[in-house]
């Protein structure tokens, strides 16, 4: 990973490895996200393995089976961001609903009404929030 | 094939340079199309030119180097190179090939490559349904887009090429147009003789080359547009003949009939420079500058946007006839490609009479107008309405007059020793005029006198601002004289521009600003 200081024209996105290597709740966190319609589709565990395909790059990610059907349709349903939600949620969640497209702190200002800066200062410190760290350009 | 989409630096244009290659595509393209254009269309030619060049470059640089151009819906196999559109180009190997998983789309297959920098991807090959499969128009990018580097650079681009095309020996130039030197039909001397009577016969009148083609006989069989264009060459190299005709027209007039006006800038106009210091100039003063139209203000003025502009004659230009062209009211009067002086026709706006007048160009009036001026019987100070006219080569004046009243106004009078006296006195009054600038001239040789007398006796432009404004000051209780009176009064006795008369004003001992470029003379100087 780069150890140049992130500004505000780096762009971020959810380490997905992140995810597996530090959090062991990361699929009750993703369960936490599934629309009703899909809410029942994922009781059991041992969830098979998925290829997103990426609309812009064609780009493909491995991914299990809940993780793909949020990010191609739980993600995308109105409410999934509100103005209320958290800022680490809600960038959390804009990146599931973009396909973990990279974003910078500027790019998430503009899409969720919030301050760049703020964005920046609670991506860029020590802690890492939610796997949400600078993309690999 | 996909479209190759084009991305130029951001400073391409602005640092464009023209090379070899450039000059030699322009000159075929002269050759084969054989119709004379000028910079701003070869300019937009080379630019066209250029991106094509560009185009074609990248497109060889693809094809060098054996990287075919990732589409999704393609099928690839181990060990094929593969150019990626969307990742800015970035090449990568085929390691190895898998079959993908997703019940959602359906079959296809999964790439994983190596890239040039080590790193590995994985992408999606055999796609049926994906956006790159059918990549959208070439977003357009400002700095391959024609028109717009046209709008943005195009002046700075002709001017880049004019120089270069000056340095070639192949081309020539008429009236703003280029050609190349190889085209043109032999004129001989017989001809331009014969284009000599021609214009004699005009009187003065200019002649357009169709007119003069009528008249000589040139040699047949040749492109009439070549010809016409030839014809312009050879009369342009011959100092007999000068063109005077404003942009987009050639006309032809010959130099020994053109008024003396037009030859040399007249006596009341001429100024001799004097150096002073801008940074002294106070924003007030400068905005007084741009307002006193005067051509010889150095300022960076923009031309006017309206329909029309009002006028205010000063004493130089009514004595000579002539409007002023300042910086503001520039585009109101015929311009040209390369002539100095351009003929044209002002009309006048009450009676419709048609006033041949010609534009000077590089010292900034217009000639023709003194029998105008007294037949409207205006006088300096008086206001003139320029307005632009819908037919080309015309320009509308409108003279503000109206029946004659009596008033007090500024007067000068001049004594028998050449000494210049002002003075409030009535006088018949027929037009609108600058309640500040104006002043009746009754006795115009004896300023004629005057103006020769001072010119004579080397005095400074100090000496000269403070003797009008004692004279000025007697005309008012308080003694305070406004800078556009003293700009109005100095030049009725030597020309002088905006600017040095009022860094003289700021930096005169002797004379104390009382605020709203309003001056006195100190005590003690008054005293004098």
């Amino acid at each position: 990973m780069s150890i140049v200081k992130p500004s505000l024209q780096t762009r971020f996105h959810i380490d997905f490895d992140w995810w597996r290597q530090n959090e062991n709740d990361w699929h009750v966190h993703l369960r936490s996200l599934l629309c009703p319609e899909h809410e029942g589709a994922f009781s059991g565990q041992g969830v098979e393995l998925m290829d997103f395909v990426d609309p812009e790059t064609a780009e493909v990610h491995p991914m299990d089976g809940l993780q793909h059907t949020i990010l191609v349709h739980c993600a995308r349903q109105p409410g999934f961001v509100t103005a209320q939600t958290q800022l680490v949620e809600a960038v959390f969640r804009t990146f599931l609903a973009n396909g973990n497209s990279p974003l910078s702190p500027v790019e998430l200002a503009e899409r969720l009404n919030r301050p760049a800066n703020t964005i920046l200062t609670t991506l860029a410190g020590p802690r890492v929030y939610r796997g949400l760290r600078p993309a690999r350009e | 094939m996909t479209n190759v989409p084009l991305k130029l630096p951001a400073d391409y244009w602005l640092n464009f340079s023209i090379s070899k290659r450039d000059i030699e595509f322009l000159q075929n393209y002269l050759f084969e199309s054989e119709i004379p254009l000028d910079e701003s269309e070869l300019a937009s030619l080379l630019v066209v030119e250029r991106i094509r060049q560009e185009r074609e470059s990248l497109l060889k640089q693809q094809k060098s180097e054996g990287a075919a151009i990732y589409i999704p819906k393609e099928s690839y196999s181990i060990g094929q190179k593969l150019s990626f559109p969307a990742l800015n180009w970035r090449k990568g190997e085929v390691k190895s090939v898998r079959a993908g998983a997703n019940h959602q789309i359906g079959a296809f297959d999964v790439l994983e490559m190596v890239f040039d920098d080590g790193s590995t991807r994985l992408f999606a090959a055999g796609l049926v349904e994906h956006a790159l499969n059918n990549p959208p128009e070439e977003t357009p990018d400002p700095h391959v887009d024609p028109v717009q580097i046209g709008l943005e650079y195009g002046e700075n681009l002709s001017k880049n090429l004019e120089m270069v095309l000056q340095a070639d020996d192949t081309l020539v130039k008429v009236a703003g147009l280029w050609f190349p030197r190889a085209l043109l039909v032999d004129i001989g001397q017989g001809h331009l003789n014969l284009a000599e009577a021609v214009l004699e016969m005009a009187a003065g009148a200019p002649l357009s080359v169709a007119a003069l083609m009528e008249q000589v006989d040139l040699p047949g069989g040749v492109n009439a547009k070549l010809t016409e264009f030839s014809i312009n060459y050879a009369l342009q190299e011959d100092g007999r003949f000068d063109e005077v005709g404003p942009r987009g027209q050639v006309l032809w007039c010959l130099k020994r009939l053109e008024p003396e006006e037009v030859q040399n800038v007249p006596a009341p106009l001429k100024y001799t420079p004097i150096e002073y210091d801008r940074a002294t100039l106070t924003p007030q003063m400068l905005a007084l500058e741009a307002q006193l139209d005067d051509e010889l203000s150095d300022n960076e003025q923009k031309p006017l946007k309206s329909d029309e502009v009002t006028l205010t004659l000063s004493y130089p230009h009514w004595r000579a006839g002539t409007l002023p062209v300042s910086a503001r009211v520039r585009n109101f009067f015929p311009t040209a490609y390369e002539s100095a002086r351009v003929r044209f026709i002002l009309v006048d706006a009450r009676t419709g009479e048609k006033i041949p007048a010609w534009v000077v160009r590089e010292q900034g009036y217009v000639y023709g107008l003194k029998a105008w001026f007294e037949k409207n019987k205006l006088i300096p100070g008086a206001q003139v309405i320029v307005r632009r006219s819908k037919t080309p080569g015309e320009v509308i004046l409108d003279p503000r007059t109206h029946r004659s009243t009596r008033d007090y106004v500024r007067t000068v009078l001049t004594g028998s020793d050449g000494g210049v006296v002002f003075a409030l006195l009535k006088q018949e009054l027929a037009c609108d005029f600058h309640a500040r600038m104006v002043t009746v001239v009754p006795d115009v040789a004896g300023i004629d006198q005057a103006v020769a007398q001072l010119a004579r006796g080397r005095r400074t432009l100090e000496q000269t601002i403070h003797n009008v404004l004692q004279e000025l000051s007697k005309l008012t209780p308080q003694g305070h004289v406004h800078a556009e009176e003293l700009y109005s009064a100095v030049n009725i006795l030597r020309r002088v521009p905006p600017a040095p008369l009022l860094v003289a004003l700021a930096n005169s001992p002797d004379i104390t600003h009382v605020g709203d470029l309003y001056f006195r003379l100190s005590a003690s100087a008054s005293e004098e």
